[in-house]
């Protein structure tokens, strides 16, 4: 919605994303901000903030998939782990360079995509979901046993560290700048392409694929394109994550994390690039809430605080499938709207 | 080299499991085919029946029996409570909204009950005495044989039920059409319950035979991981098809895993299932018993 007395005049006024004056003074502000993060921050927050970005990047794919174009898929975190073993053997074995193993691990991931989505010509729903569930299962296997000097097996691998030309990203501060960058261009890129064809043909498909093929969208083929695009962007996150960490193996990628990247969707509302954001945001706050109650709790509970983790955040996804199934970026339209309208009631 | 006795003892306990796997599936199917809810946290639901039972036997003390009767109660509260409260306010959701609020559940009790009862894998109440038996050279377990024995009564009791009693008639016009039941005037909402409670009965009677043997932990919810191979390989529908597709996702696992755990280094037994399961779904979508549905994807 508009704020009072704005009006579109021209197409481009129309398409802008950033539409007022005050909307771009926000946006600068906020920039600036990011930019100016890692002067202020302590260390732990810094790694904090370039894993809870990395997140973003993977449930951003996610949401196209899930949220847009209604598929369900179980195999997000093992499609980051395709991405991150790509680029890491690539890297190994062919001394491929930085820049160019991310892409390639990107693809590599895209590439499983593009086959995991092929049950979708046969199967949707409830099954599709249990699809990847078998997927996740089988590329786990394939990984952990494979032979030991091409994926480590169960072990897992060193990657080499980043670097570009003779700058070496090795310190929290390079690197959040580094992925800071990539979450800003990718988030533009989701943004964009959720606004046009494509993912208005997603929508179409969300809410009844049987009208969308009647005016002429080719069902299946956005069906896999929008498997390929959520394993590209799981890829890249994936191949950052194994080079920010400088070490993989398969206990990093588990069938808990494609849960909670489905649970960081719901809380943030399914259907918008924003709500990712509120999502990702309220739930790594969550986990680092636990990580920072840890010490107190543990003389109470013992080793279970992992285990209350998960509890709490079953209960928040349920809490909000029941109260407010269209997550916090309804919320928070309802607020801009509120706003803008103050002080009348409508 | 796989012997012959190997072989043998392999495909009798493959067949037992299998009626452990067939067990689980029925309580699966039961959910799916009345309300179309393909419940993630039916694993969940046999491991919280364990641990019913633990606090029923070994921390109240009370008599086995009066133990068992009280833990159906709960069992059965439990599912009840589950559905009144979780599912039923989501009906008309889309798909998504219903998979993730079961899957919560999931993570949920995972995450609640190592808060209540510890995170260390407790000592079952020995209900069913651990003793192998032996015919010839092949051995087997007790537990093994009663779980399966269990297995055999739940499928032809439903069968039974399902087919000759008025509630089971019921019960299968509300899997046909909910608006269809709800016009000739069957409270769907109650015949849900009823379902709910049975399956939340089954998939107790599941996690508490796992646990004979495994101990009071989240290997029953594991378990049932490895039922949804078996029942979506029948197909969601049939009840009878459970067993028979537990029997065979159980053999097919032991001999996958004797035959190619050589090639693979191991792991074949936790995989094979899944495999199973993108074949089927690939290929044979409505699984081996399951109705063709008409519809396009």
């Amino acid at each position: 919605m508009q704020p009072c007395g704005i009006l579109n005049r021209k197409y481009a006024q129309d398409m802008a994303i950033v539409r007022t004056k005050l909307q771009w003074g926000l946006w600068i502000a906020f920039l600036i901000v990011l930019f100016l993060l890692p002067v202020f921050v302590s260390p732990s927050w810094l790694m904090f903030l370039n894993q809870t970005m990395i997140t973003v990047i993977t449930v951003m794919g996610l949401q196209l998939l899930v949220g847009f174009c209604g598929q369900l898929s179980l195999m997000q975190s093992v499609t980051m782990a395709v991405g991150a073993y790509a680029s890491t053997i690539i890297a190994r074995t062919f001394g491929f360079p930085f820049w160019l193993a991310v892409p390639c691990g990107t693809l590599a991931a895209g590439v499983i995509g593009l086959i995991a989505g092929a049950p979708s010509l046969r199967v949707k729903g409830y099954y599709l979901a249990l699809a990847t569930l078998a997927a996740h299962y089988i590329i786990v296997f394939v990984i952990a046993h494979s032979p030991m000097e091409i994926t480590g097996a169960t072990i897992g691998l060193e990657v080499p560290a980043a670097s570009f030309g003779s700058f070496v990203f090795q310190n929290d501060q390079s690197w959040y700048y580094l992925i800071l960058a990539i979450t800003l261009i990718s988030g533009l890129f989701a943004k964009n392409l959720a606004r046009g064809k494509i993912g208005r043909a997603f929508v179409a498909i969300r809410d009844n694929d049987l009208t969308a093929e009647a005016v002429g969208i080719n069902i299946f083929s956005y069906k896999v394109l929008a498997f390929f695009i959520c394993s590209l962007f799981a890829g890249l996150a994936g191949s950052l994550q194994a080079y920010y960490i400088g070490f993989i193996d398969t206990s990093q990628f588990t069938l808990w994390n494609a849960i909670w990247y489905l649970g960081m969707i719901v809380v943030g509302g399914g259907g918008s690039i924003l709500g990712v954001i509120f999502g990702v945001a309220v739930w790594r706050l969550l986990e680092q809430g636990a990580l920072l109650a840890g010490p107190v709790l543990t003389p109470i509970l013992g080793g279970a605080i992992f285990p209350l983790l998960n509890a709490v955040f079953g209960l928040v996804i349920i809490a909000f499938l029941l109260f407010e199934p269209r997550g916090l970026v309804h919320r928070w339209e309802l607020f801009k709207a509120s706003y803008r309208l103050w002080p009348y009631s409508y | 080299m796989v012997t012959s006795e190997i072989l043998i003892s392999g495909i009798v306990g493959g067949v037992l499991t299998g009626g452990l796997y067939g067990l689980l599936a029925i309580s699966f199917i039961l959910i799916y085919k009345s309300s179309g809810v393909l419940n993630f946290a039916q694993g969940e639901m046999a491991m919280v029946g364990a641990y019913i039972i633990f606090f029923t036997l070994a921390q109240l003390h009370v008599p086995v029996v009066l133990g068992l009767v009280l833990g159906i109660v709960l069992a059965g509260l439990f599912g009840w409570v589950l559905h009144e409260t979780a599912l039923r306010p989501l009906i008309g959701q889309p798909v998504f909204s219903m998979m993730m609020i079961t899957v919560a559940f999931s993570l949920f009790f995972r995450g609640i009950t190592p808060v209540i009862w510890g995170t260390a894998i407790l000592p079952a109440p020995e209900l069913v005495p651990l003793t192998t038996l032996s015919i010839g050279t092949v051995r087997f377990s007790l537990v093994g044989l009663v779980s399966f024995g269990c297995a055999c009564l739940a499928a032809t009791g439903f069968t039974i039920f399902f087919k000759f009693t008025r509630r089971g008639l019921l019960m299968r016009t509300v899997c046909e059409d909910h608006q269809l039941a709800e016009a000739t005037g069957i409270s769907v909402r109650r015949i849900l319950d009823q379902v709910w409670i049975l399956s939340a009965i089954v998939a107790m009677v599941g996690g508490v035979l796992v646990s004979q043997t495994t101990g009071v932990g989240d290997t029953a919810a594991n378990l049932a991981l490895k039922a949804l191979p078996v029942a979506l390989l029948v197909g969601l529908e049939s009840i009878p098809g459970a067993l028979l597709g537990g029997v065979i996702i159980g053999v097919s696992e032991i001999l996958a895993s004797l035959y190619l755990d050589a090639f693979t280094c191991g792991g074949m037994m936790e995989t094979f299932p899944y495999i199973v399961m993108l074949l089927v779904l690939i290929i044979r979508p409505y699984g081996l018993f399951g109705l063709k549905r008409i519809e396009r994807v």
